[in-house]
């Protein structure tokens, strides 16, 4: 089994690519790989509740969240100093997520066998 | 960690933000133009301690950037040391 | 070393496609194994059978193909991205299209499946992107 990394540090709105990403993540962890997908930078806005992309048939990407305990991916990060730049707080996340520091994350990165990035 | 890098900017600032100790950087495509020594201070004005930045020689010479105008810390590879860079580096995070 | 790539971008907009072709020529050179080249995102559109650049310019399309026929190296086109993009196979093809197939010679059409599986099977995994 290897350990996966998928780092979102963009928006997943907007770009069909952010769903396409999560495809990845999801097929991944269905290959019995240990994913872990980590928020950081632009990415953590991606976790916030009260998205409401159906008015413009933008795909909606919280149910994908909301599924990720399915797929057995409970290794969800968010980078906590990307959280202070963005005004965030955990309690405004759709999902519940494991907060750490950046060094804490990089400590965990250093030991991925391979790294996707979004 | 070895970090290949193909944009200025953003996409440089954000990786350069989340490097430590022992990590490579390669900048590649138009990531180039940072290791340009430039009249204002820049990102990469600087060496970053325990960090080693390199550049593609190739895509320096399709924007005809000579290494004389890059900063003295920038090292240089070719396709055959971008490969090398792989082997010896893991994991490999791609910024773009 | 055993190299998987992914390419994410769409060939001569972005450099993505040309740097993994310089990077895979030069790994096989050194003896390496490119595993697989998987194509997602708009990265499908390198395998567009009817990609037809200026004479004088390098052909990306047919790059591939012949990295397929020279050195054995897996070409593989993402089946939902490349449907979204209007790349089909050509079972599909010859049922909505009436033609016989978008991908040019070399490349397959297949699920993120064979992503995962060159991901498990290699060394390092690169992603080339816009």
């Amino acid at each position: 089994m290897k350990t996966l990394f998928f780092i979102v540090n963009k928006s997943l709105q907007g770009n069909v690519c952010g769903q396409e990403f999560l495809d990845m993540a999801l097929m991944a962890a269905a290959f019995d790989q240990k994913v872990v997908l980590l928020f950081e930078g632009e990415g953590v806005n991606a976790l916030v509740k009260n998205q409401c992309p159906d008015s413009m048939e933008l795909k909606n990407i919280v149910p994908v969240l909301n599924a990720l305990p399915i797929y057995d991916i409970n290794d969800v990060l968010v980078e906590e100093e990307s959280m202070d730049v963005w005004g965030l707080v955990e309690e405004e996340f759709e999902i519940s997520v494991n907060a750490l520091s950046r060094k804490a994350i990089k400590e965990q990165l250093n030991l991925a066998d391979h790294v996707f990035s979004f | 960690m070895l970090y290949i890098v193909n944009k200025k900017g953003d996409v440089l600032r954000n990786c350069l933000d989340t490097v430590s100790t022992n990590d490579v950087i390669l900048l590649t495509e138009g990531a180039v133009y940072a290791a340009v020594n430039k009249a204002q201070p820049s990102v990469l004005s600087e060496q970053i301690s325990g960090v080693t930045i390199y550049a593609l020689l190739p895509d320096m010479q399709a924007r005809g950037i000579d290494v004389a105008r890059c900063y003295e810390h920038i090292q240089y590879v070719d396709y055959a040391g971008f490969v090398d860079l792989v082997e010896q580096n893991n994991p490999v995070r791609s910024c773009y | 070393m055993k190299i998987s790539i992914q390419i994410n971008a769409s060939p001569y907009q972005y450099q993505a496609a040309d740097t993994a072709w310089h990077f895979i020529q030069a790994a096989i050179a050194k003896g390496h194994e490119v595993y697989r080249v998987f194509f997602y995102h708009d990265g499908v559109y390198n395998a567009h059978r009817d990609s037809r650049p200026p004479g004088d310019e390098r052909d990306i399309v047919k790059r591939w193909s012949s990295l397929q026929l020279e050195h054995d190296v897996g070409l593989v086109v993402c089946v939902s991205s490349a449907q979204r993009r209007g790349l089909l196979e050509q079972s599909v093809a010859l049922k909505v299209g009436g033609y016989e197939q978008a991908l040019a010679n070399g490349f397959r059409i297949a699920g993120l499946g064979l992503l995962m599986e060159a991901v498990i099977e290699s060394d390092r995994h690169i992603t080339f992107g816009a």
